[in-house]
């Protein structure tokens, strides 16, 4: 079941969803790169899993009505490094 | 076959850049300032706090793609060849001969709603370029730590690996047998796609960071290794392949059969090999497709390349197969070569239908000759390009060093063989791939190497 406003994290950003305003049109689902959007029931779009979000605002751009807006303070892009130096951050 | 010797001897003295530019311009040519920021400003700057921009995903030397167009896009093209040197010492000749498609302009996320990826090949010569021809300090080194690595080859991965441990504070030495640095970058990659510049300027890169360059000097025997390896705390490996493989094909010591690495050698150093108006290239990989595209570009009227499977089996890859059909090459599939025939010279082509069998060794369908199917050709000009020799007298040098049908191998994480003081990567362990894949080897040996020192010196 999807919130009204459901806000999805990952670090210090952010996802988030106005539920009540969607209509289910799936525009986004179809925009997003990583297939992390999903409707619902209800036919009201969620996140399944934010971990893989990388914050293209392909969602956000595409939604009619504006049901989704992103957040990110800092912005960075993890990189690669080598696995001797491995230190997982996330 | 023709000798490179000979062929120096015969071609007019045209050794100048300009004939290279005029013969073969640029296919992607560089972006003016203006035209960079425009595009960098498409860039959507994908990346989440733990998930990775899929460009970034999909370079085999993690650049920080994002991060360097977003700094292009900011206007401050040198924090973004500060940044593209972070990761790839080559960034500038990366930048012109990555195959973008298989990476990261593949991975692009603007592909996903059917648009044009954004130029991240051509933003990122821009940015290298451009800083490059202002400074030749992108990163500091730390302070000599008295140990000494020898970098045995001066092609990708062995400049690669050089310049991080001399950042390190390793003294590193590299050999290399050409006079010139870069190898298969400086005297194999389609001059279309790159001529001598930037290397240049990224070899003087990486000796101000102390790294000595020892070159015309080719290590030929075991006597000169182990005198190498007794001076160095540890060795790496930068050999990748050898010459042409040889089919011995009857008449092919016909004046106008070439190998393909003479061919595109002679006109990486200025020179014009004569193909005449017909010419056959035989094989299916990218060196064949190059080869053909280069024939068409010294003036051949007719080009056609050979190759005993299908589309399907090709290893070329599919993007550079269509610009050639585009730019008029044609591709016979199931042909194979009988020989060669000709008085003096090179007359014609014996050819023959082959049909495909079952898989070999490689995994694809073997071709069987079709009895009495032969049939001859006139052609002025033939090159082969059938793959190159793994370079198994030199490995057979090293104590203890083992190798998989003739490549090196190595651990994936450190770089280091069977031999613990030796450490390797680039195509002498892969039998064959890209210049980023080797940057990114010599990388990871030179953090394998580090590693391996330090243990030993507690």
């Amino acid at each position: 079941m999807t919130d009204t406003k459901a806000t999805y994290r990952q670090g210090d950003a952010a996802l988030h969803i106005r539920g009540e305003w969607c209509k289910g049109c799936g525009l986004c689902v179809a925009a997003c790169p990583k297939n992390i959007l999903v409707l619902d029931e209800l036919e009201r779009v969620y996140v399944t899993d934010v971990a893989k979000c990388i914050f293209c605002s392909l969602c956000a751009e595409r939604c009619p009505d504006f049901c989704i807006s992103l957040e990110r303070p800092s912005r960075f892009t993890r990189t690669r490094r080598l696995p001797l130096e491995a230190k997982e951050t996330a | 076959m023709e000798a490179l010797e000979s062929a120096r001897r015969r071609s007019p003295d045209e050794t100048d850049e300009n004939l290279l530019e005029a013969v073969f311009p640029d296919l992607k040519p560089p972006l003016a300032a203006g035209e960079a920021a425009v595009e960098a400003e498409r860039c959507l700057e994908c990346g989440g706090p733990y998930a990775v921009a899929p460009c970034v995903e999909a370079c085999p030397a993690a650049v920080d793609v994002p991060g360097f167009i977003g700094a292009i896009a900011r206007g401050n093209a040198g924090q973004a060849a500060d940044i593209i040197f972070q990761h790839n010492i080559l960034g500038a000749s990366c930048a012109r001969v990555c195959p973008v498609e298989q990476f990261c302009e593949g991975a692009c996320v603007l592909r996903k709603e059917g648009r044009r990826p954004v130029s991240i090949g051509r933003l990122q010569r821009f940015a290298a370029e451009s800083e490059l021809a202002r400074r030749t300090s992108f990163r500091s080194p730390q302070n000599p730590n008295g140990r000494r690595v020898s970098v045995i080859g001066g092609g990708p991965a062995g400049l690669s690996c050089a310049a991080e441990l001399a950042l390190m504070g390793y003294r590193v030495v590299v050999y290399d047998k050409n006079e010139d640095f870069g190898g298969l970058v400086r005297y194999a990659i389609a001059p279309y796609r790159i001529r001598r510049d930037p290397i240049p300027d990224e070899a003087e890169m990486i000796a101000s960071l102390g790294v000595e360059f020892r070159l015309g000097t080719n290590i030929d025997s075991p006597e000169r290794l182990k005198a190498i390896e007794a001076e160095s705390d540890a060795v790496f490996l930068g050999i990748g392949l050898g010459r042409d493989v040889e089919l011995h094909y009857p008449g092919e010591s016909l004046g106008g059969v070439w190998s393909s690495l003479d061919f595109i050698r002679l006109i990486k150093t200025g020179l014009r090999p004569h193909v005449g108006e017909r010419v056959a290239v035989v094989g299916g990989g990218n060196t064949a497709v190059d080869v053909a595209r280069e024939s068409k570009r010294l003036g051949a009227r007719e080009v056609t390349l050979y190759y005993r499977r299908t589309r399907v089996e090709m290893p070329a890859y599919p993007h550079e197969v269509e610009e050639a059909i585009d730019e008029g090459i044609r591709i016979r599939y199931l042909t194979g070569v009988v020989g060669f025939h000709g008085r003096d010279r090179l007359e014609s082509i014996e050819l023959r239908t082959v049909r495909l069998g079952e898989p070999d060794a490689s995994g694809r369908p073997r071709p069987v000759e079709v009895e009495g199917s032969e049939f001859t050709l006139p052609v002025d000009t033939a090159i082969l390009a059938v793959g190159q020799e793994r370079r198994i007298g030199f490995l057979s040098w090293i104590d203890g060093v083992a190798d998989e049908r003739g490549l090196l191998a190595v651990d994936p994480a450190t770089g280091q063989t069977s031999n613990p003081r030796y450490f390797a990567g680039g195509d002498s362990s892969t039998g064959g791939a890209t210049a980023v894949e080797a940057v990114q080897a010599g990388k990871i040996a030179a953090a394998g190497i580090d590693r391996f020192l330090r243990g030993t010196v507690r």
